[in-house]
């Protein structure tokens, strides 16, 4: 058997207990300020040593491919891993359960709150702050785009259904992921 | 009653559908989010909404959280339960099942190539989400600057982008201590 394979646990690898696991992603999620990214790896690699850089690095890339929240994702494969089905719930669980509690505060607050001007300044500032943030994460995400005229192409017109025609997600998927997917193998077979 | 049943059901199909189309993380599906909760269903405004974004960036936590509040607020605390039940459960499903298929294949050519198709798409989402943001948020100019300031600096620098959402809430309380009123 191959024993790189991060799905099956590593010979000499720690494995943590079910309590643990679950504690170590609540502190996870409480942590997160900025994205929780840091706090995984700072947990699982610095922390707790369950793995190495390279292990982690690799448990990220899984979890990035597949859809959904990617230190979720995280959670349940390495979860998984260790103690299957329970695992992956305990971690996911543990990983939400403070931001769930903050975030419902949060949301009573501005019910009660919102139509307060003083509020709505502070507001004011925030928000173009932050899909500042989104556009910065956008621009420096079209670097990593083929440099491909079909590539482009697909970019545009995703870009043009969603905000402009107003497609809903699933039609714009169904059209554009094919398309996008045969222009990728077009110009792999053209390079071969 | 019948109506807080209905909308509790719109959360659990529409937020479990987002989980399984947000291919590369979740802000792709947000203009999607936007177009639905704001436009069709009128759950909230187009500023709500932007607000609803900022608040999930800056709470500790995964990001991903705004789709919690806007639950909240169009059916209550079991709006805001059922939003994150069915945004984690259908892709947490797919990591569990997926994970060694993909362990195994990732190295395959057609599967690398694949992934390649992946980017322009994502990358195109991502590029709606953030024209319909800036679109509800930025009327006035001293909004558009901070956009700009802010853009600039995730695309220059390696600085943690909390930093933005703390430094523009410590701009806005400011303005707002002051009386300045810029935003």
């Amino acid at each position: 058997m191959n024993d790189t394979v991060s799905t099956n646990p590593k010979a000499g690898e720690i494995i943590p207990d079910k309590l643990l696991l679950f504690w170590s992603f609540v502190l996870i999620g409480a942590m997160g300020f900025g994205g929780v990214l840091p706090w995984a790896r700072f947990m699982m690699v610095t922390r707790r040593g369950w793995m190495d850089d390279a292990g982690f690095t690799e448990l990220f890339t899984l979890g990035q491919f597949f859809p959904g929240p990617n230190v979720a994702n995280c959670g349940v494969i390495y979860g998984r891993r260790t103690h299957g089905v329970s695992g992956a719930v305990l971690a996911v669980t543990g990983l939400y359960l403070a931001p769930m509690i903050t975030t419902v505060i949060a949301g009573v607050l501005i019910q009660h709150y919102w139509s307060n001007p003083q509020v709505q300044q502070v507001f004011g500032a925030v928000m173009p702050a932050a899909s500042g943030l989104m556009l910065g994460t956008a621009m420096r995400l079209v670097k990593g785009v083929p440099r491909q005229v079909g590539a482009f192409g697909v970019l545009a017109l995703v870009f043009m259904l969603m905000a402009f025609v107003k497609w809903p997600l699933w039609l714009v998927l169904l059209l554009c992921l094919p398309l996008s997917v045969m222009i990728s193998f077009g110009y792999a077979r053209r390079v071969d | 009653m019948h109506a807080v049943w209905i909308n509790l059901w719109r959360i659990l199909w529409h937020c479990a559908l987002w989980s399984v189309l947000s291919i590369g993380g979740n802000t792709v599906a947000l203009s999607d989010i936007f177009r639905y909760a704001v436009d069709v269903r009128h759950w909230l405004t187009s500023t709500q909404f932007v607000a609803f974004f900022a608040i999930s960036q800056a709470l500790p936590g995964p990001n991903g959280m705004a789709l919690v509040l806007i639950g909240q607020q169009a059916a209550g605390i079991p709006g805001a339960l059922v939003a994150l039940v069915a945004k984690l459960v259908p892709s947490s499903l797919i990591a569990y099942t997926g994970a060694s298929w993909y362990e195994g294949n990732k190295d395959r050519d057609w599967v690398k190539t694949a992934k390649l198709g992946l980017v322009p798409v994502t990358v195109g989402l991502l590029l709606a989400a953030t024209f319909v943001l800036t679109y509800a948020v930025d009327v006035k100019v001293s909004r558009i600057l901070l956009t700009i300031v802010a853009a600039a600096v995730v695309y220059q620098t390696r600085w943690n982008p909390i930093w933005l959402i703390f430094g523009s809430l410590a701009l806005g309380v400011t303005s707002a201590v002051t009386g300045a009123n810029l935003f």
